[in-house]
């Protein structure tokens, strides 16, 4: 019985590691099987709450852990009977996070009666339950108008002029200044007195300070944020908009990229681990690409769910034609909100560059007063500049 | 100590403790891990740690994260004044070059801050490191040392390693992401908003005064208000803070007047509040409409405490 439940707590982390991305190494397998030890496994609310404090890591994992956590202990036994049997119910804690993230318009719907993680319907983190019936119905246009039909290519990043990228991505993080931190660091002009190194040296002319030490501010590193519009139609420009964020996302740790469309989300680890094992292409991003422009909304999921990754070091860069079939409110309240606690807005327009543009689309003429610069798709330096 | 006797003791100290967290903390305690708790602002993150502390009646030890925060105000720094000072006071003495330096920098001239002070301890306190999102990526590496092994290094002194482990609680805003090594030496905890029979609970044991229809109505609204687009949505401790305002102005119920004068304690920006506003028509059938609600909002606008003060 115990050797029943421990290789099937080993089988579960390994599969949470290769199926779902988690960071369960032998430590955390470990880890888990101590757990069990501690609550023991009598109650299975018990047992998941245990594996989930050990296996998870960060807020999105809940919901792929109870996914999977239910799919494997309900078909294999855990070695303890009472286990495989006891009461299935979902998590309302993280049902009800769910429910919450997702957009306004969706939310009085109701949903699947229960169950609904369990078995076949896997769906991925960022849409859980599927299209809910109150989709807006721009939405429902995007996905079901007849050139919708010819599913979208999927989002792969366009390799040729990658170095030339990665060229320009080293260029920008260099070239970006955002002024000074707060923290104070040994520096040889710094403006304050370092005590600690100034009294290590004066031991050396025996107490007297002969050589002073000084600490200063340094340079602040800016972090970025991009958006990407997946749209229709922004395919003919996704290759390029994908090879920068990728290029960036590469280059600096400080660098989050999230793709729109319908919905948004979160590809930064994706645009990351692209190429280095695999090919430079996205796994699918369901309906955060290929469809209609929802901007304002997309926006304004991510004010909503990701704000706190916006300060005052932050440099948003916007990568989207402005073509929005969304609420024009909306996108001017995201804007604002994004505008409000960045650094700056950067917004990279495909068109931009070509002669006799005007920003007059709706989506454009809403964001343009938010916007530090508007700019082509391949001119870099105006973000820097901004 | 297993989960329900967590639960209980946390109940005891006001802390409505649900089954995910009494098992996180059972299991931060049997395995001696750290505890990172994430989760929406005002949630009782930091009041979690307190109450551990209560509960295990130790010591709480407190490192506020922030921006710029270095080792010097994190772990230790030398007394420099005093060193100076006895630099100076020693200088006639015949003192080799070594044993003057050796004298200053022991432990009489050593300041400990918060994270050295928890390795000092005699018996495990509980070490809470709030805010971690806030420090930059070079302090979370510089924790890790010390979580992962409980040790530090004083370059004049040697390593220090603590005698007792301490409890750890991390908690963190999400303002950044932090590092997958930092997490991965953690068990992890996430606290969301609560239910509404949890909210209810909460402020029935914060506020033991509370009448029960009071509890539930404001329970009710901060659900309403949590489905709402905030900017900064408002967590159990504005819930709190504004039942302890309601029952300090001798409301039993939840009224329109009421709400429009302290609306300031669950929404504090103006934008927030304007929102509010144009939402009146959706939150309207949650408040009451007894006719002693209308005889307030009859009276003098600046005699609100009406009828209810009490001049000692």
């Amino acid at each position: 019985m115990r050797d029943d439940l421990a290789s099937n707590v080993v089988e579960f982390c390994s599969r949470l590691r290769n199926e779902h991305g988690f960071i369960t190494g032998p430590r955390e397998t470990r880890e888990a099987l101590r757990a069990l030890e501690t609550v023991g496994v009598r109650e299975r609310t018990r047992v998941a709450a245990a594996l989930r404090s050990v296996c998870c890591s960060r807020p999105e994992d809940i919901a792929l852990f109870e996914q999977a956590f239910n799919a494997f202990f309900s078909s294999e036994s855990l070695g303890a009977p009472q286990l495989a049997q006891a009461q299935r119910r979902t998590r309302p804690a993280s049902n009800r996070r769910q429910e919450r993230d997702r957009t306004d318009a969706q939310r009085p719907q109701q949903r699947p009666p229960q169950d609904d993680l369990d078995g076949g319907s896997l769906r991925t983190s960022a849409h859980p339950e599927g299209e809910s019936l109150a989709e807006s119905w721009q939405g429902m246009r995007a996905r079901y108008s007849p050139d919708a039909s010819v599913s979208p290519e999927p989002p792969s990043i366009a390799t040729d002029g990658l170095d030339a990228a990665l060229a320009e991505a080293n260029r920008l993080i260099r070239r970006v200044r955002l002024g000074r931190s707060l923290r104070w660091k040994p520096q040889p002009r710094g403006t304050r007195f370092d005590l600690r190194r100034t009294l290590r040296a004066s031991l050396r002319t025996g107490g007297d300070v002969v050589a002073t030490r000084m600490l200063g501010h340094p340079r602040r590193n800016p972090r970025f944020v991009l958006l990407l519009d997946g749209s229709r139609s922004m395919s003919e420009h996704a290759g390029r908009a994908l090879q920068f964020a990728h290029a960036l996302c590469r280059r600096t740790r400080r660098a989050s990229a999230f793709v729109f469309s319908t919905q948004l989300r979160d590809v930064t680890r994706e645009l990351r681990a692209a190429g280095r094992t695999g090919p430079y292409r996205l796994a699918d991003l369901g309906e955060a690409w290929g469809g209609g422009t929802r901007i304002g909304a997309s926006l304004s999921e991510f004010v909503r769910r990701y704000a706190a990754r916006l300060s005052d070091r932050t440099v948003v860069i916007v990568i989207s034609d402005g073509l929005d079939v969304g609420d024009v409110a909306q996108l001017k309240r995201a804007m604002h909100e994004i505008a409000r606690r960045c650094a700056s807005i950067t917004w990279l327009n495909p068109h931009a560059g070509e002669p006799g543009y005007a920003p007059t689309a709706g989506g454009m003429l809403a964001a343009l007063p938010y916007v530090t610069a508007l700019a082509p798709l391949d001119d870099l330096s105006a973000i820097a500049d901004a | 100590m297993n989960a329900a006797q967590i639960r209980e003791r946390f109940s005891g100290n006001g802390y409505v403790a649900d089954e995910d967290f009494a098992t996180s903390v059972e299991l931060m305690l049997a395995l001696e891990k750290p505890l990172l708790i994430e989760g929406p602002a005002g949630v009782g993150k930091t009041e979690s740690a307190k109450v551990l502390a209560g509960v295990l009646e130790t010591k709480l030890i407190r490192l506020q994260c922030y921006e710029g925060l270095d080792t010097a105000s994190a772990l230790y720094e030398w007394n420099y004044p005093k060193q100076l000072l006895h630099i100076r006071l020693t200088e006639n003495q015949n003192v080799s070059l070594e044993d003057r330096e050796a004298q200053i920098f022991s432990a009489p001239f050593l300041l400990a801050r918060p994270l050295l002070e928890a390795i000092l301890q005699e018996s495990a306190p509980v070490l809470l490191i709030d805010e971690i999102d806030r420090a930059d990526e070079a302090f979370e590496a510089f924790l890790l040392e010390l979580l992962g092994e409980f040790q530090v290094t004083i370059p004049e002194i040697g390593t220090m390693r603590a005698k007792t482990r301490p409890a750890v609680i991390v908690t963190s805003n999400r303002t950044r992401d932090l590092s997958d090594a930092l997490r991965r030496r953690c068990l992890y905890l996430w606290i969301d908003y609560p239910s509404f029979e949890r909210e209810v609970a909460i402020l029935h044991a914060r506020l033991p005064g509370i009448n029960d229809r009071l509890a539930q109505q404001i329970a009710r609204f901060m659900e309403f208000l949590r489905a709402q687009p905030f900017q900064r949505v408002p967590g159990t401790a504005e819930s709190l803070d504004w039942a302890l305002a309601l029952v300090r102005l001798h409301r039993e119920a939840l009224d329109e007047r009421t709400l429009e004068r302290t609306a300031g304690c669950i929404l504090k920006v103006q934008e927030d509040w304007e929102l509010l506003r144009s939402l009146r028509p959706k939150y309207e059938p949650l408040l009451t409409h007894d006719p002693h609600a209308r005889a307030a909002s009859s009276a003098p606008e600046a005699d609100y405490g009406l009828g209810t003060v009490r001049v000692t």
